[in-house]
């Protein structure tokens, strides 16, 4: 009967419930405490080994893991940013290797003809077929790229705008007339932007077809069946691919894992093999034992737009800019945001890239005084206020935050507005209500720089900045052949930093994890962090 | 109880109406613009306009709800403005994995919070003990504990898979493998509600006269708990296990999110990112359909544990 009731009476039940509290509470309390202890444990283990589930043996089957998934599966109007998903299917007219050169993809040459960078020719590989059955020749890539660059949704269309027209001048050589001098082509083409992602004209003729499935020209196709969009992706063996070595593994899956620390402990459970990685968990990846590649590709800071000082009056004078730039330790940031202190940026272009000068490394060293001195040149001796947006995405409030925290040595105050989303962060920008932002751009060229950021329409250039200089430069560059170039970007590198349209901070990596025994993930500065995916395959 | 139900379903369509009409209002103030999303951040002001004339996103807000609705009532829910699949079919794939979460975690915490509940109910020292880890359940981030759970199951004893999902149909072994450490996270703090409330329950209930008759008369304890008491606090139980349900929808955009499950709560999330309208509002229809199911389920309960209300 006293078990219904479940009171007990007397001091000894008492005693006895206070002990059995006191116990219950500590054993509630160990739990928890054994629980983290084991988690602790799990992932030094794996680490400390470099073995563990990050080195089980790689099989046949591929796994990487991405965070984010493309809205389509279409190449036309896709993004960049997705290129690690359509490589799979879609092999590139050329192929930038990790030493800033170009080889052969589905074309065997290519480049300008004649002068100033205004007629480019290709000539493709002999015997490529399609996934689809239908033979790659100049008219089915003519009929593609036709098609993709009247694509108004994505950046594809964008990345062609300067082709006039295409002709097929022969079974396999085609020459494409530009409207005006476009030097970017050929890197436009290959994987990291991929404009050459060419499709079969069999899907061109129903384009709807291409937004679940695959048409490409790659090693391994779509299999819708195993699919679930935004979640997992599985390609399986293309019969009609060009090259049989090169498909490395009986089948790839390509799985959205939105979580950074959800990655890793599926790399470390032999889920995943490879992935896309996250620059807050570089170093818990290199604990886990994984391999990660990391290079600079992005430049991240701080986005001075109001140049002629619309919004924020100082920010209209050289020297206010320039005093912001001497004001930022970028070296102690660098090792603070991604223990890397030589991830430290300057300047416009990343090593390696050949817009890059190593001197202007040095155009503006960490000097507060100096900086001190420079804003009261410009008549701002107590500093002032500056509005700025931006967002927790891509780690950028922390870069502000760290960024705001030494300019306010120089008196100059941020006020900072985040946004959650990268649609509102977008919209927001391009609203003019801001005289800076967080920036993130991903280098590659000067032709690239000029699309979103120097162009007066491009989104990161909000107040439509025009610098006459710059504009000079970039004539020269956009009709000068590939060595000339490089001297003219050096020489578009050094205005930028001289006019410091911004204050870069770090070239943010983009970073990515393997299990031990795979190799072939060729991913530097030099071209733009985007591997050939594809190569990757077993070290043994 | 013929006529509950079918009151019940009578109001579902005004509420499927406001709930729809409210989320497409909110949306209109959520910053962002769909064009741009599809655009991408290199489009031009002009691209950005084309697009959205293009969508019919520049439309009054009541005729592009009147359009959406005309679609909805044939149950044709639009197409997704940035995937360009049909919503229903985008959503129906994604059903699955959440209901067996929600499912999952809602049995388990049922089971284990009834009994733990009832345990603590009968023994004063096992009362506190509910009590003090209703709190820690309800504490503990399920964030902090689906990467801990992973850590130590997945990765350490590699007696569990990490994440993902396998659907029911294409192997029910993987597809229950697939679900443990999901379901316990979004368990746990069910759990601990679901103790905590039947305890108190049940303890009110012990403490009625009828109980003490029923002892006096030499009925077996067992009897009591599980046959009398429990019937009586399964009331304010069944009321708690409907609220947990509802409240696990939510809480299912957490879970997904650490174990990649392809849910319609991770779906809400990208299309509100998206300001996917049409996605939108289809995720609105199915919550607020499965809100409705559930509390039908609920007042049945009712009235199975309560004559009274089966004979209104």
């Amino acid at each position: 009967m006293s078990g219904v009731f479940g009171q007990g009476s007397g001091g000894r039940s008492t005693r006895k419930g206070s002990s059995l509290r006191r116990r219950s509470t500590a054993v509630l309390v160990g739990s928890l405490i054994a629980l983290t202890a084991a988690a602790g444990c799990s992932s030094s283990k794996a680490g400390g080994s470099g073995t563990g589930s990050a080195g089980a043996a790689v099989g046949d089957t591929l796994t990487f893991g991405t965070a984010a998934t493309p809205p389509t599966l279409n190449p036309a109007t896709g993004d960049p940013a997705y290129g690690l998903l359509y490589q799979w299917a879609y092999d590139p007219l050329v192929v930038m290797n990790g030493d800033g050169t170009f080889r052969a993809g589905l074309a065997t040459k290519w480049g300008y003809v004649g002068e100033g960078n205004a007629t480019y020719e290709l000539t493709l590989r002999e015997g490529v077929k399609f996934s689809d059955g239908t033979a790659m020749d100049a008219a089915a890539v003519k009929t593609y790229l036709d098609y993709e660059r009247g694509q108004t949704t994505g950046s594809m269309g964008g990345l062609l705008a300067s082709i006039e027209s295409i002709e097929a001048t022969g079974p396999l050589t085609l020459r494409i007339n530009l409207s005006k001098a476009d030097p970017g082509l050929t890197f436009n083409f290959a994987q990291a932007f991929g404009a050459g992602n060419i499709a079969s004209p069999k899907a061109v003729a129903d384009p709807t077809s291409l937004d679940n499935n695959t048409a490409g020209a790659g090693p391994y196709m779509l299999d819708p069946a195993q699919t679930v969009t935004g979640d997992h992706y599985v390609f399986v063996q293309n019969p009609n691919y060009w090259d049989k070595t090169r498909q490395h593994w009986t089948s790839v899956t390509v799985r959205a894992i939105t979580n950074p620390s959800s990655m890793i402990q599926a790399m470390q459970a032999g889920q995943v093999q490879a992935a896309l990685g996250d620059a807050t968990t570089l170093t818990a990846a290199a604990s886990a034992g994984l391999d990660v590649t990391a290079p600079p590709q992005t430049l991240t800071g701080l986005n001075l737009a109001d140049r002629a000082g619309q919004l924020t009056p100082a920010l209209g004078d050289v020297r206010v800019r320039q005093a912001l730039n001497m004001a930022v330790d970028r070296t102690t940031i660098a090792k603070a945001l991604y223990g890397n202190e030589n991830l430290a940026l300057s300047q416009y272009a990343l090593e390696g890239q050949a817009g890059y000068d190593p001197a202007l490394n040095d155009a503006y060293p960490f000097d507060v005084a100096k900086a001190k001195q420079l804003l009261a040149d410009a008549g701002y001796p107590d500093g002032f206020t500056l509005p700025v947006l931006s967002t927790p995405l891509f780690s950028f409030d922390k870069m502000i935050q760290a960024v705001g925290g030494q300019l306010s040595a120089i008196g100059v105050k941020l006020e900072v507005t985040s946004k959650g989303t990268v649609n509102d962060y977008f919209t927001s920008m391009i609203s003019g209500q801001f005289p800076a932002a967080a920036i993130g751009y991903g280098l590659a060229n000067m032709n690239s720089l000029y699309a979103g950021f120097v162009n007066p329409q491009g989104p990161f250039n909000w107040f439509h900045t025009v610098d006459p200089q710059l504009d000079a430069l970039y004539a020269q560059y956009n009709t000068a052949d590939e060595q000339s170039g490089v001297a003219l970007q050096q020489q578009i590198n050094a205005r930028l930093v001289e006019q410091a349209w911004t204050v870069p901070v770090v070239g943010a990596p983009l970073s990515y994890y393997t299990v031990k025994g795979l190799t072939g993930l060729d991913a530097t500065s030099a071209n733009s962090g985007v591997p050939w995916v594809t190569d990757l395959r077993s070290a043994g | 109880m013929l006529r509950l139900v079918l009151r019940r379903l009578a109001w579902s369509i005004p509420l499927l109406l406001v709930a729809t009409m409210v989320s497409f209002i909110l949306v209109a103030f959520l910053p962002g613009n769909t064009a741009r999303a599809l655009l991408g951040p290199n489009a031009t002001e002009a691209q950005v306009a084309a697009v959205t004339e293009q969508l019919g996103l520049n439309k009054p807000l009541w005729e592009q709800y009147w359009q959406w609705l005309q679609g909805a009532v044939h149950g044709d829910l639009g197409t997704s403005l940035i995937s360009r699949q049909p919503v229903t079919t985008l959503l129906n794939d994604r059903l699955e994995p959440s209901l067996s979460l929600i499912i999952g975690a809602t049995l388990v915490a049922g089971v284990v919070g009834v009994i733990l509940g009832i345990r603590g109910a009968r023994r004063g020292v096992l009362g506190k003990v509910v009590d003090a880890g209703s709190i820690v359940g309800l504490a503990i981030p399920d964030f902090w504990l689906g990467l801990i759970l992973i850590a130590v199951f997945a990765v350490q004893l590699a007696v569990l898979p990490p994440g993902g999902y396998v659907p029911f149909i294409d192997d029910p072994g993987l597809w229950f493998t697939s679900l443990v450490l999901p379901v316990i996270t979004l368990a746990v703090p069910a759990t601990a509600i679901i103790a905590k409330q039947t305890r108190d329950a049940v303890s009110t209930a012990l403490n009625r006269s009828f109980v003490r008759t029923l002892s006096a008369a030499g009925v077996p304890d067992r009897s009591i708990v599980y046959r009398h008491a429990l019937k009586n606090a399964a009331i304010p139980i069944l009321t708690v296990v409907g609220l947990i349900f509802v409240g696990a929808l939510s809480g299912t955009v957490a879970v997904e999110s650490i174990y990649s499950i392809p849910g319609l709560g991770s779906t809400a999330v990208q299309a509100t990112s998206a300001h996917d309208l049409p996605l939108i509002q289809g995720v609105v229809v199915y919550f607020t359909i499965i809100v409705i199911a559930v509390n039908l389920l609920v007042d049945l309960g009712y009235g199975y544990f309560n004559p009274r209300v089966r004979q209104s």
